[in-house]
Parts: structure tokens; sequence; C-alpha cells
């Protein structure tokens, strides 16, 4: 009936994975104290490996290696441009979006004619869990990419927290030169760290292409990368900051998708928008204020104004109902926008972003 | 002086360009067209006749305008990528206002859309100036995200509002011929627009600006040392957001010209093709000097130019021109390093410096 069903979701699900996987490879990268801005060359890279691989066999297994090996490329690119040669990052980012682009449109429409349309990954159900309902459909009954997503997430935030790794691995973002003393390698840790973001990059793109639609379109990432970078920075570069934004860009998406659909804007639509403005004030609050004072502490600032002004305007819309329709491209641009609101009146940053991301290490040698 | 000053970036580009011509006769030789008929197709393309070497020059204006905003705003330490949206608000802008010019004298029809594109640009690029300066969100992030809300914002406008009433298409009306940037009547096919004339004007004004002004002065200033610039009076801030907004300027202007010195006299959804990235690339190839980038904004027109006209006689898909212009950025930036390490200096400090204020909090490293 509603928009807001179980496959409502389910697509939600599918859209967050390779955003989360790429935007965790990112964030490894960038604790190292590596940005790379290029991550949208490098998930359209696995995508096309990936298709290609699968145009060439056949093989799904192969075709994600493939996808994989094409962001390890990549990978391997930036850590070369950024940390042998000590370039710019963000220029050499734009290098690599650029390369990214121009290659694959190229390759694919030179080599791979006609195109092949394969078949998506198959559905895998968990017995008995799959059987919950809601949660069961929606978490337990997915494709091997998005179980596999799920347990390396675990993994990173263990290997971050628990392991002597992955606190050498912080060091470096924040003061190479202190852990370059204390023999910590910057150079490896950086280089394993900008090759662990191109891996999952590559695999993320790979299931855009052959795991999900199962073609290769140029261009097909249509801005997952940025939307992956952008989960980095509103998470604080920190694992569930990352989590939450992923979620929030997945299910803008899958709304947008479904409104496609329909046309007119339903009821609830508002009604899930007043409440998500609503909570993100009261959070915003919370966090600023600290305490049991929090609801009746300070003036408000000039963003929980404009946002009680929406809350007013969201309220009217609900009780009106208006039967507006928008064209599908300011859909399509929706999660961009909201990745920038979300950006924009986080406010003062809860975490900082490590103290030496996207400043080259000078080895001092004598 | 500036002949030795000169030398040795005259040498890398010419070295960059022999590296790129070796990766393009490769990838020609893979795909089995002799390079010998690749390069005299090309030539003929680009420069064999006046009509060509009209083209050629007139689409190496919009390049040089892109290139020239990225070097105002590089050298103000703010490396935003938001140029691709700057170029469709500008141009989108110019096209709002140019429809409705049809009645005025032509220069004064002209002098308002250059004027609507800067605008357009400008403001465009306010929002990432805003969201910098009052909300601390990094302007490569926001300027990504808003050129993504650009592209569909452009084509909800040739679907919607902007759409002409002649045909089903998506694409405005023609332009009044009022508005239309005149043309050398020389050249046949009327190919050599008079925004030639911007190349030289626009470069020397970049330059005296940044040499010559007080204002000039103070952009570098806020892109070389925050906490220098601070003590000496100057607001690092404000210099960031002027920077930003001038560059930003400059690609809506690109964009008017695009459409009002391009080839069709109507905006398409698809009217920015590539522009703003490669704009990028013009800067770094010319080592962001205004002056060098006319020639380098030459060499890239001619590539997207040539690449068309390979596609044209010899069946070769133009996104071989992307391969190369993103080819060449990774060249470029790897030659830098190996001059600079020639020279016996470390090459890193200056984009170093440029990123600090990037990373929040800067550190030193010896």
């Amino acid at each position: 009936m509603g928009i807001f069903d179980v496959a409502f979701l389910v697509s939600a699900v599918t859209i967050a994975a390779p955003i989360l996987l790429a935007a965790t490879g990112e964030l490894v990268s960038e604790r190292a104290g590596v940005l790379n801005v290029g991550l949208e060359g490098v998930m359209l890279t696995g995508a096309f490996g990936g298709y290609l691989v699968m145009w060439g066999t056949g093989s799904l297994v192969l075709g994600f290696l493939g996808g994989m090996i094409a962001g390890l490329l990549f990978g391997a690119i930036m850590a070369l441009l950024s940390i042998e040669a000590k370039v710019d990052q963000i220029v050499s980012g734009i290098a690599l979006t650029l390369l990214g682009y121009g290659l694959t449109a190229f390759l694919n429409e030179r080599f791979l004619v006609p195109s092949r349309t394969f078949e998506p990954l198959p559905r895998l159900a968990i017995p008995l869990l799959s059987d919950i309902p809601v949660i069961g459909p929606v978490l337990f009954h997915q494709d091997v990419f998005i179980y596999a997503t799920a347990i390396l997430l675990v993994l990173v935030v263990l290997a971050l927290s628990r392991t002597t790794w992955g606190i050498n691995l912080k060091a470096v973002g924040e003061s190479p030169i202190s852990a370059d003393a204390a023999g910590v390698g910057v150079r490896g840790m950086r280089w394993a760290a900008v090759l662990f973001s191109g891996l999952c990059a590559g695999a993320a793109g790979a299931y855009l292409s052959i795991g999900d639609v199962g073609v290769f379109r140029e261009g097909m990432t249509g801005g997952r990368g940025y939307l992956a970078i952008a989960a980095v920075l509103f998470g604080g570069w920190r694992m569930a900051g990352l989590g939450i934004a992923a979620m929030i860009f997945a299910v803008a998406d899958a709304t947008q998708l479904r409104l496609q659909a329909i046309g007119v804007i339903p009821r609830e639509v508002w009604v899930a928008a007043t409440i998500l403005v609503v909570l993100g004030m009261v959070l915003g609050r919370m966090r600023r204020g600290g305490g049991a004072r929090w609801l009746a502490s300070g003036r408000p600032t000039g963003i929980e104004v404009a946002g009680l002004a929406l809350v007013v305007v969201l309220s009217a819309l609900v009780l009106i109902s208006p039967s507006i329709t928008l064209p599908v491209s300011l859909w399509l641009g929706m999660p961009y926008l909201l990745a920038l609101v979300a950006l924009g009146t986080e406010g003062k940053r809860r975490h900082r972003a490590p103290t030496a991301l996207a400043i080259p290490y000078l080895r001092s040698e004598v | 002086m500036l002949m030795r000053q000169q030398l040795p970036r005259v040498l890398i580009t010419a070295g960059v360009i022999v590296a790129a011509a070796l990766i393009a006769s490769l990838i020609l030789l893979a795909s089995g067209v002799a390079p010998a008929a690749a390069v005299s197709a090309f030539w003929e393309g680009t420069f064999g006749n006046s009509a060509n070497a009209g083209t050629t020059l007139t689409q190496a204006v919009p390049l040089l305008l892109v290139a020239l905003g990225w070097i105002v705003a590089t050298r103000a330490g703010r490396l935003h990528v938001g140029y691709p949206g700057q170029v469709i608000a500008g141009g989108a802008l110019a096209t709002a206002i140019g429809l409705h010019c049809g009645g005025l004298p032509g220069p004064l029809a002209v002098l308002a859309t250059a004027l609507a594109g800067i605008a357009g640009g400008a403001l465009w690029a306010g929002l990432t100036a805003w969201l910098w300066a009052s909300r601390g969100v990094l302007e490569i992030i926001s300027s990504l995200l808003l050129n993504l809300v650009a592209v569909q914002v452009a084509a909800w406008l040739v679907r919607g509002p902007l759409q002409g009433s002649a045909s089903q298409d998506p694409q405005t009306d023609n332009f009044p011929l009022s508005t239309i940037w005149p043309s050398f009547p020389g050249v046949p096919g009327q190919t050599l627009s008079y925004d030639v004339v911007l190349l030289p004007i626009c470069a020397v004004i970049v330059v005296l600006l940044l040499s010559r002004t007080v204002f000039g002065f103070g952009l570098r200033a806020s892109g070389g040392n925050g906490e220098a610039a601070r003590w000496s009076g100057i607001d690092p801030k404000r210099g960031g957001v002027a920077a930003i907004v001038i560059s930003g300027g400059f690609a809506g202007l690109a964009g008017a010209a695009l459409l009002f010195a391009g080839t069709a006299p109507w905006m398409s959804d698809g009217f920015e093709a590539g522009v703003g990235f490669n704009g990028i690339a013009v800067a770094l190839l010319a080592g962001n000097s205004p002056i060098f980038a006319i020639l380098t904004a030459i060499v890239f027109a001619s590539l997207n130019v040539g690449g068309t006209a390979l596609q044209a006689t010899l069946d070769v898909p133009s996104s071989l021109a992307e391969v190369l212009q993103g080819a060449v950025i990774v060249l470029v930036l790897l030659a830098a390093v190996l001059a600079g390490r020639r020279r016996g200096r470390t090459p890193a400090t200056q984009p170093a410096a440029a990123t600090k204020s990037l990373a929040l909090v800067g550190t030193e490293e010896v």
C-alpha cells in the first residue's frame, strides 16, 4: 500500500551497501592521512573491470575479482602520486576521476561491443533468520555481496580499534612524524590503506555493474563515489557516523526512486520528513547541550529557527496534502542536496579530521 | 631572466606532450588504426583549414576561462572543484536572460548574456564559499555535490521552464540572433568567434590582478600562510570567499561562451561537455601560469576537436580524447616531481602549503 514498505527497505539496503563499502575504504585511507578524492573514478574503474572480466569469462566470481583488481590498480596510481611523488592529493584525485571516466568509456565503446547483460547476484536466504517478519526479508534475504560488506565492516571496526595495526594506522594519520619516530613505517601504512580503499571501491563498483544492474554504462556510478566521501566527512571519521550517513543517503535515494514511479507525493512522505527534521533538531541540541537540561538551555541558533520554520511548513503540507509532482531530474538531485544540507547543518564538529589529512609526509633524511 | 624561468616549464610540457603522443599511438595500434593515418586526420580536423582552426580556437576560450578560475582559487589556497556546476549555472542563467533579450541591440544583448553568465557562476560558487566560510564544510566536497545537483537542475530546466516550444526535444528555443556572440566574417563557416580576444585579455587581467594589486596580494597571502596573513591584517576567510566567487564568475562566463559562441544556438542538458574538469587540467598542464594556460587551453581544445575528427574519419571512439586528457594530468604531476627532484628541492612544499588549511589543523613536518 504505502511507499515505505518492505520492498522499499530492501532497495534501500541494496543502494546503501556499495556506498558503505566504498566509504569504509575511504575511511581507512583518510585515517592514514590520504584523502582520495578520486573515489568516483576508482569505483567506475571497478565497475568496468568487473564487467570486462564477466564479458570475457561469464563467471561472476572472476568478474568481482576483476573489479577488485581494477580498483587496486587505480589505488596504486593514487598511492604512487600521493605517497611517493607527494603530489597534492586533491589534484591527483581529480586526475584519477578524469582518467577513470575516459578510460572506461573508451574501452567500453571500442572493445566491448555488443554489450551483454548478465543476471544480477542471486539472493540467499539465511535459514530461520530470514523468516522474521520485516527484518528477515530486509537483512537476511540479500545477496552475498551485502553479507560480505557487513562482515568486512565489523572486521574493519575491530581492526581499527582493537589491533596494534589499527592504532598505528590512526597514528600515521594524526602525526606521521611521531609514528615514524616510534618505528612505524609511514609509507607502508599509507600504501596499505590506499590500496585497501582501492580494493573496496573496486568491489563496490563491480557490485553496481555486474552485481546489481548486470551491465556497464558510461559513468554509471553517477556520483556514488562522491556520496561515499561525503559520508566519511559527515560521519566525523567514525564508523558509526559513517553508517548513519550512508543510511540517510540510501533512504533518500530509495525514496526518490519510489516517488519517480508514483508521481504525486503521498502524505506519508511529508509525515516522515517532519519527523526527521524534528529528530535532527533534538539530536543536535542534545549533542551541544549535554546533560539533562538540554531542552531548556541556550537561545535558538539560526539553523534551529530555520528548522522550526521547516517543521511548520511540513506540518501544513501534512494537513493539506496537496497533489504536488516533482520532475524526475529534481528527484535525482535529492540525495546530493540532502548530503549538502546534512554537512551544512551539522555545525561544530564533534570529531575533527585526522590532523595530517591530505598532507604528504616528508621524511627528513640525512 | 623570464626565459630562464620559463625554460624548464616549457621542457616539462614538451615532454608530457611527447609521452601523451606515445600513449595515444599505443592505444591506436591496439585498436587497429595506423598512427600515421590518425595523425593526418587529427591535423586536418584541428588546424588543417581555417574553419577547423576557428573551431579549435573558439573551443579553447571556455577551457581557458575555467583554468583562470582555478588559478585564482588555488592562489588563495582554495582547491574547489565546482567548475562543472558553475559552468552549468552560468550557462543556464545566461540562457534564461538571453532568451528575453531579443529586442535589445546586439552589443547590449551580448553584454547581458555575458554578465548573466558571470552572475550565475558566481552565485553557484557562492554556495560553496558560504558553506566553507560559515559552516566549515570542506569546499571540495560541497562543490562536488553541487556539481551533481547542477546537472540535475539543468536537466530539469530544459525539460520544464526553459523547454522550447518548437519541438519535444529537451532543449530551449533558439537564442535570438542579437544575443549570439559575433564571429569573424572572414573565416568560412563563421567558426571563429570574436570571443577569442578573451584569451589574451583575461589571462593578462589575472596576471595583473594577482601580481600588481593589493587585492591580489591579499588573495595570495590568505593562500600562503593564514596565520601570517591574519597578523598583517588580512582576513584569510574573506580572501578565500572572494577567490571562490571569482573563480565561479570565470566558470560562469565559460558557460555563457559555450552556449552563445558555440556551434548550436540553444541550450541542451549536455552542453557542459567536460569543460569544467578539463579546465582544471589545462591550468595544471600550464603549471598554474595564466599566460602559459592560453597555449595549453589550445592544446586541450585541439584534443577535443581532433578526437571528434578521428571518430568521424577513422571510427575511433572520441572518448580517446578523454583518456589522453586524464593521462596528461598524471604525466604532468609526475613530470613536475621529477623536475623538482633534479633541481634538488622538495616539490611538495607548495601544495602542502595550499592544502594545509584543508586539514583544519595543520602541523609542520620537517
